[in-house]
């Protein structure tokens, strides 16, 4: 399939592709909404496109000192928009500290759904709303 | 090959000249109309949505189950009932069945409910009423006072016949295949699948959908669905949706 190409995912993932909703838009079912997990590192990267806003950071272990890049995944911008974000709330290089719901299953997880966004010492908008509710208005 | 009635109906013509009258034009916003108050013209985004934001983190997977317009669980047949109850399971333990959204790929119905926080621009000429999806970078063509052609394909949006009944647009819509699903979590349908939908713009910033779901082979009998739509504040209308960009896959191996 023509995403598999185009994304730099290690060969093992090609046997996952057939079975789970691993394409590049799949869903939150597949993030743990019980686990917060806080992640400190530098902006690498930082998309501001359509399906989601992406944040790749780079964090350092605390226990190995490898520094390991995190796919963070949020809302679309017209989303993240109305709850205060601009394309420019995060550029590469910048401190952050996010919050994120890491993958349910699996282990080496380095992926997961924005919870809270602080960027030098600044909290970025609301990156999820308090309850469902406020999104449904 | 298709004929289209390209002439106006007469009586929508007549109202809609008559509304341009009373109705205060205001400057060009894409949340206004272009014609009359009955007009459904505008852009659009779905309210009540649960099944794409972060929010959907916090939201049971059984609430993302597209209900009947009365709240009421879906009248499934076994088969399907079934099967819903295996992508419930799945999604709660992380592994979700494989859905057309999970692919970047458009459908009908489920472009129109309960998934997604993506604004849709509804655009009305002569002949035909046109939606464009800021889901999937997608339109949807909805032929006006025509009929639907003797020998089609199915397709992901379907084909789509629509009239005017007043101020609410009706649209008939026929050869949907069988990979889109009626809702964010998966639902499936069969080829049998007829969708009836009423537009019906209630006040300046509110459109109403009721839509009919009409396949006996999936569903022991017809249900109807509602969708409300508010207007959608974006300056500069839709924004590119491309799936390319998302070029990390998480995945448990990931």
């Amino acid at each position: 399939m023509q995403f598999l190409n185009k994304m730099r995912v290690p060969v093992g993932i090609a046997l996952m592709v057939l079975s789970a909703a691993a394409f590049a838009h799949h869903s939150y079912a597949k993030f743990d909404m019980n686990r917060l997990v806080t992640l400190e590192g530098t902006v690498k990267e930082f998309q501001w496109t359509n399906p989601h806003v992406w944040i790749q950071l780079e964090v350092k272990d605390p226990t190995t000192g490898n520094v390991v890049e995190w796919s963070i995944e949020s809302d679309s911008p017209n989303m993240l928009q109305r709850r205060g974000w601009t394309r420019k709330s995060l550029q590469a290089g910048d401190k952050a500290v996010a919050v994120v719901h890491p993958l349910k299953l699996g282990d080496n997880v380095t992926s997961g759904a924005l919870d809270k966004l602080i960027v030098n010492g600044q909290p970025v908008g609301a990156a999820a709303a308090a309850k469902p509710a406020e999104d449904a208005k | 090959m298709r004929t289209l009635k390209q002439m106006l109906v007469p009586a929508s013509m007549a109202f809609v000249l008559l509304s341009a009258c009373a109705f205060a034009q205001t400057p060009s916003s894409k949340s206004t109309p272009l014609t009359g108050p009955g007009s459904i013209a505008g852009l659009w985004l779905k309210s009540g949505y649960r099944n794409l934001s972060l929010a959907s983190l916090r939201t049971p997977e059984r609430d993302k189950v597209q209900r009947t317009i009365d709240g009421e669980w879906p009248p499934l047949q076994p088969w399907a009932s079934d099967e819903l109850e295996l992508r419930i399971k799945k999604s709660q333990e992380g592994d979700p069945i494989l859905t057309t959204q999970a692919q970047c790929l458009p459908g009908i119905p489920v472009m129109l409910l309960g998934g997604g926080a993506y604004p849709i621009q509804i655009l009305e000429t002569p002949g035909q009423v046109t939606m464009l999806f800021e889901e999937m970078n997608h339109f949807r063509l909805i032929h006006l006072n025509s009929e639907h052609p003797k020998d089609l394909d199915p397709t992901y949006m379907g084909d789509s016949v629509g009239h005017w009944e007043g101020n609410a647009l009706v649209v008939d819509t026929v050869s949907l295949n069988e990979k889109t699903p009626i809702d964010w979590l998966g639902m499936s349908h069969s080829a049998q699948l007829h969708l009836i939908e009423r537009y019906r713009r209630t006040d300046k910033d509110t459109l109403e959908l009721v839509m009919t779901i009409d396949d006996p082979k999936t569903f022991t009998k017809r249900w109807d669905v509602k969708q409300v739509f508010r207007a959608a504040p974006a300056d500069r209308g839709l924004t590119e949706y491309i799936c390319e960009n998302n070029r990390d896959v998480p995945d448990k191996d990931n």
